[in-house]
């Protein structure tokens, strides 16, 4: 239930800095204010947070909707103090915080698989899907590793088709799954090649890229949020979900505790909620921690890894290297 | 009394034998536990008492204490000894002496315990005169309470026997002091009130009263049973 | 002791294996720089580098750590975090320091870029050392625990060897303090080498003691026939002649009885007193029915009442908890002596009365006769000696004394009221 919505564009002024907030969000209304970031959409993390104002009745959570970019300014800029939480699927901007020292360890003990120092824990998952309009590319339903996808593609057969994913100049996301597909699969740079010879035009976001190939605009997005695609499936006959057997990739969406947060307790026991069955429980299906363990079609899930080693993903130079290679392969406009 | 007189040393069994039969006990003298043995073998069924001294030259006198005992006879054993290692004397009452006597010993205590001895051994007879709840055996005077013993002084027995004389009429205290002392000798006009007040303590748990009727004497009653 | 060698061991193990811990981190710090290092080339005039992530990955791996690093060229910074503390330790290969809070540990590797110029690209990775001394006072503490332990297992296995060792001096340890007093048997048990002559020493000295003692107590039970049965045939002689003499010599056979009745009394008193000390070294102690043993000692007394006309009076003794834990034969003796004793001294035609009874839990043993009472000046005096205005006691006293003082009793003799004497022995009760 949404307590109070309001879902305009606003800037709010923190001090002296100033923060581009996307929505800004209450559910409870209770006494002891929770307040937390994150880059969820509202609408997904809701019930949960609906599941622990009904057994914990004094509290009100106020919830920020930012992007990772921004949170990660906004918890480097010393705003934290007011914040009781940090929730993102930007995994690498995640790890980079508490590398550096913005947050404090948990009281619970959390699994090893899924937490580091005990200070980022997991809390959802986002599996991460390539999709295809099925009229577009009427041959792409048999194919199983990204290595096939390369060689349909590759045919003779194939007419020239226009392609997306995440721009990852524009996307952290995208950014963050190029560099794990290279880490994953040395031939990546070569697929690219393949995706470019057709008609690769990235894009920004998972919602633009599955309107694009349902309207055939594109008749293939790599690389896009299953969550996002699942909800379309029913009305979309033509749109089809590719889950390659080599490799899935997943990003772990995580959360921690600022080091100055107001109510550390309190943000405690909304983490321990979120991860516990009745928390999970209303999430989607989709992006429950427990579909790593789950047998679905599809190769092996294979979650990035929550390790101090995303950090050089984000170092400069790096990037850089990145880029230099990325705008040899990919011509962009 | 017939008696079996074991003694070594020659001065004091001469003595002993002297008095013995002075008393009027018929006593055989043996000077050695072989002399002892032979005497038991051939007369067992004589011997009242036998007075026995322990340390004799060919052996203990407890040997012959022990065949005494596995006979089953009624024999009383009065030991004697010289030593007084007090562990001996428990000993020897252990191993079925009657009674014992430690050397030196007055000629008095040695009748008293003889008397004492003897009458260990005596059985119920069949036939008693009954006064009360009690028996009286006439021939070896002894009073019996069921089949146990009254331990009755010679004083107080002589006392007894003259109140049950008055055959359930009062006894003169005149009669009973003769009864006691004989005519001739002394003794203290109190003396049968204090024997008549030991025989009263004796018997009062066994039923019998003496009553005193003043300024004449005393009557032996039955109390009457509720 | 123990304790000392254990926080030793501690702290001398956390040393070596935080040192090699160290060693190790600096190893794997060390290969990663290298590589940053090893990736580096020029081109187009500018430095171009990569951090490989599965190099941290691996470091990651190692320990939940924080990781940073920083790539300088001369002293300008091209990437990474530029506040670590290279300065303070600038010709230093690896150095540890606090950075942001915590223990770092950090390597350092360099090249030159161009050839002869001082400027050299340098890379440093760093990585906090929180886990690994955890990990070192950790391996530590259970090194000095296992060491502890060790040295508790081997005290004990020390403890039981020796047990083991001294097992046959324990027991025959243990047979001297059950041995009674009288038993000088010799030990018998087989014993190892190291204490047969120890064991042959008790032995001797055993078979000497014996030895003595048999003799001294021979010694006493033939000085007592030696003595008695002479005195026992001249008093019988007397009283044989008391009866024969003329009636003016009678008195004078009378008096030689009276004197070697005495003699004979002295003479049992003296050997009595000689075998209760010896009975003292026995120490025989059991349970004691004192109602039972009174009652015995009347019906062996009473013939000689009976000859001194004097009434024997027990009075309650047939209560069960009349129990004294002593030896039964010196108790006897000692009751035995007071009544006898009251007998002596009682008119004729009066009772001598004993009772037993339990008092403040003691048992009192009281017997009263109707004689002529002591001195009232000298009671309370010591009664080593008998202070009876008439006869003697002899010995008794003592003997009587000597049982209470060995039973933790106590003897109190007073005048009664209407004449005579009250002599209260008391024992705990048990």
């Amino acid at each position: 239930m949404r307590s109070l919505v309001c879902c305009v564009l606003i800037l709010l002024s923190f001090q002296s800095y100033s923060l581009e907030i996307e929505g800004e969000f209450f559910v409870g209304q209770g006494t002891d204010e929770l307040t937390l970031i994150g880059t969820s959409d509202f609408s997904r993390v809701q019930p949960v947070f609906a599941g622990f104002v009904a057994v914990n009745q004094s509290v009100r959570i106020h919830y920020l909707q930012m992007s990772s970019r921004e949170i990660d300014a906004a918890v480097r800029s010393g705003l934290s103090p007011n914040i009781d939480l940090v929730m993102s699927s930007a995994v690498d901007l995640q790890v980079r915080l508490v590398n550096d020292g913005y947050a404090q360890p948990f009281d619970a003990r959390f699994d090893q698989q899924m937490s580091w120092r005990n200070e980022l824990v997991q809390v959802a998952i986002e599996p991460v899907v390539t999709i295809f309009n099925r009229s577009s590319l009427p041959h792409l339903g048999a194919v199983k590793t990204r290595r096939e996808l390369a060689l349909v593609l590759d045919s003779k057969e194939e007419k020239r088709v226009s392609i997306t994913m995440y721009n990852p100049a524009v996307s952290g996301v995208g950014y963050l799954l190029s560099r794990q597909d290279l880490i994953q699969d040395e031939h990546f740079w070569q697929l690219l090649e393949k995706l470019e010879r057709h008609n690769l035009k990235p894009n920004c976001c998972s919602g633009d890229m599955i309107d694009q190939v349902i309207s055939g605009q594109s008749a293939l997005a790599y690389n896009v949020l299953e969550s996002y695609v699942l909800p379309r499936l029913e009305n979309a006959p033509l749109l089809d979900i590719l889950r390659f057997e080599d490799y899935q990739l997943a990003i772990p969406r995580t959360a921690f505790v600022p080091k100055q947060a107001n109510d550390s307790d309190l943000a405690n026991r909304l983490v321990n909620y979120f991860v516990s069955n009745d928390g999970q429980s209303r999430l989607v299906p989709s992006v429950r921690l427990d579909i790593v363990q789950s047998n679905r079609r599809g190769g092996p899930i294979k979650p990035i890894r929550i390790t101090p080693a995303l950090i050089v993903h984000l170092d400069e130079t790096n990037r850089r290297r990145f880029f230099n290679r990325w705008n040899d392969v990919v011509n962009v406009p | 009394m017939r008696l079996l007189l074991v003694e070594d040393t020659k001065d004091l069994a001469d003595a002993l034998l002297k008095h013995l039969r002075q008393a009027g006990h018929t006593t055989d003298h043996a000077s050695s536990l072989s002399a002892a043995e032979g005497f038991w073998s051939s007369e067992r069924d004589a011997y009242d008492v036998i007075i026995l001294d322990i340390e004799l030259p060919d052996g203990e006198g407890t040997t012959l204490l022990k065949q005494v005992r596995a006979s089953g006879l009624p024999v009383g054993v009065l030991v004697l000894t010289a030593r007084s290692e007090v562990e001996d004397k428990v000993y020897l009452l252990d191993v079925g002496a009657d009674d014992y006597l430690t050397k030196p010993f007055v000629l008095d205590e040695l009748d008293a315990r003889l008397r004492a001895v003897k009458r260990r051994h005596i059985a119920k007879p069949l036939v008693t005169k009954e006064v009360g709840n009690l028996a009286y055996d006439p021939t070896n005077r002894t009073l019996w309470s069921g089949s146990e013993q009254l331990q009755l002084r010679s004083q107080e027995l002589k006392l007894f026997e003259g109140l049950i004389q008055a055959n359930g009429w009062t006894a003169a205290k005149e009669f009973l002091f003769d009864h006691l002392y004989g005519l001739d000798q002394d003794a203290s006009s109190n003396a049968i009130e204090v024997h008549v007040s030991r025989l009263r303590r004796k018997l009062a748990p066994h039923g019998l009263d003496i009553e005193t009727i003043r300024g004449y004497g005393y009557q032996l009653k039955v109390r009457s049973v509720e | 002791m123990l304790v000392i060698v254990s926080i030793a061991v501690y702290w001398a193990t956390n040393a070596v294996v935080e040192r090699s811990l160290r060693e190790g981190q600096d190893r794997n710090l060390q290969a990663v720089a290298q590589v940053i290092l090893d990736s580096a080339v020029k081109t187009d005039g500018s430095i171009n580098f990569e951090l490989p992530y599965q190099a941290f990955e691996v470091l990651a791996y190692s320990a939940p750590e924080r990781i940073y690093y920083a790539v300088f060229l001369g002293s300008e910074i091209l990437s990474g975090y530029e506040d670590i503390p290279l300065r303070e330790h600038a010709e230093a290969s690896s150095f540890g320091d606090i950075y942001r809070g915590e223990s770092t540990r950090f390597v350092v590797a360099s090249k030159s870029i161009r050839p002869g110029s001082s400027e050299s690209l340098r890379v440093v990775v760093g990585q906090t050392e929180t886990s690994y001394q955890k990990q070192s006072s950790t391996i530590a503490a259970w090194i000095a625990f296992a060491v502890l332990v060790s040295f508790a297992l081997l005290a004990l296995w020390a403890e039981l060897s020796l047990r083991h060792a001294l097992k046959p001096v324990v027991a025959i340890e243990q047979d001297l303090i059950e041995r009674s007093a009288d038993d000088f048997s010799p030990i018998e048990r087989p014993v190892p080498s190291e204490v047969v002559r120890l064991v042959q020493t008790l032995n001797r000295i055993f078979e000497q003691h014996r030895g003595l003692l048999q003799e001294n107590r021979a010694f006493i039970a033939e000085a007592t026939h030696q003595i008695k049965t002479p005195i026992a045939a001249i008093l019988m002689r007397a009283e044989l002649l008391e009866r024969e003499v003329e009636q003016q010599s009678r008195s004078a056979v009378r008096d030689l009885i009276i004197r070697a009745r005495y003699a004979s009394k002295l003479t049992t008193q003296l050997l009595m007193r000689a075998t209760l000390t010896y009975r003292e070294v026995l120490g025989a102690r059991e349970q004691v029915d004192v109602g039972a043993l009174v009652a015995s000692i009347l019906r062996t007394l009473d013939p000689v009442a009976e000859i001194k006309d004097v009434g024997l009076v027990g009075v309650d003794l047939e209560s069960s908890d009349l129990i004294v834990f002593g030896d039964r034969i010196a108790l006897r003796e000692a009751i035995t002596c007071l009544i006898d004793n009251a007998i002596d001294y009682a008119p004729i035609l009066t009772d001598v009365e004993v009772n037993v009874c339990l008092d403040d839990k003691r048992v009192r043993v009281t017997v009263m006769d109707r004689g002529p009472g002591i001195d009232t000046d000298e009671l309370g005096e010591t009664f080593d000696t008998d202070k009876r205005s008439s006869g003697h006691m002899g010995l008794g006293l003592s003997i009587v004394e000597k049982v209470a003082a060995s039973h933790q009793g106590q003897l109190c003799i007073s005048n009664r009221e209407g004449g005579g004497t009250q002599c209260d022995l008391l024992f705990a009760a048990s």
